[in-house]
């Protein structure tokens, strides 16, 4: 890891293309502005981080028995059911067929 | 095509059915290919089974399915990316989570929504920004509306 000391106002460039402004400290917090190509994804860490957790998780807590148990409790409204069921299995068709779904 | 999955055994897959992840479900980047997998019919959850390690498969639901309000926007450069021209080529999936033994306490991630072109079978994990939407959002807790995000379209 490189470890740098920047004061208010100055940068850092970042493979050419990447920008790093320190633009204020305040007590703990720091202000960081980053101008970066649209392609670059810049995200807070707590939440890359809480993301991929609950990805795992879903993973990990998944057997298909409590799946269908999870159906035949809950009170979903089947008029959307029905829609969404359709929508998709048209979708899925119309991938088999390779050509678009009438809208 | 045939893979090997470890809640489905072998199954027979339709090569047009596989979705490439651009950008990766998050914490899987060495798996970006996928498979939707309608194990039961009559359920709205649906599975995504990665091609390539068939330990790894995601319970996926629509969250519409469950009376949630759920809006976003994606990024014009995602929307570049992944190829899409309307909102009719989009489908967005959101990954559930289902306690062993205790499905009345599943969640929904509405934070990092998975949205795929059913044309290009492009896909990406997106993560919302400047919204309240839970990564846990509990399915059956009565509350229908998810926590309104700022006012979203997708991008035409």
């Amino acid at each position: 890891m490189l470890v740098l000391t920047r004061k208010t106002g100055q940068k850092l460039i970042i493979n050419d293309n990447i920008e790093v402004v320190i633009l204020e400290t305040k007590g703990e917090a720091v202000k960081i502005g980053i101008k970066a190509p649209k392609d670059v994804t810049i995200y807070r860490e707590e939440i890359y981080e809480e993301i991929k957790k609950a990805n795992k998780q879903a993973v990990s807590n998944s057997l298909v028995i409590d799946l269908d148990k999870t159906l035949n409790m809950i009170d979903v409204k089947k008029p959307n059911v029905d829609n969404y069921l359709s929508r998709l299995n048209s979708v899925i068709n119309a991938a088999k067929k390779d050509k678009k779904p009438d809208s | 095509m045939k893979i090997n999955t470890t809640r489905f055994g072998e199954i027979e897959i339709d090569e047009n059915l596989i979705f490439d992840f651009i950008d990766p479900i998050l914490g899987y980047e060495h798996l970006p290919k996928f498979f939707l997998v309608d194990y039961s019919s009559e359920s709205p959850f649906k599975w995504l089974q990665a091609i390539d390690d068939p330990e790894i498969a995601f319970p996926v639901t629509f969250a519409g399915y469950f009376g949630l309000d759920y809006q976003f926007v994606i990024p014009e450069e995602d929307a570049k990316r992944l190829e899409l021209k309307s909102a009719e080529e989009l489908l967005t999936l959101n990954i559930v989570s289902i306690p062993p033994g205790e499905p009345q306490k599943a969640t929904i991630n509405l934070l990092g929504p998975l949205v795929i072109n059913i044309y290009t079978k492009k896909a990406m994990q997106l993560v919302l920004v400047n919204t309240n939407y839970s990564v846990k959002h509990s399915l059956f807790a009565n509350n229908k509306i998810a926590t309104p995000a700022i006012a979203e379209k997708v991008e035409q």
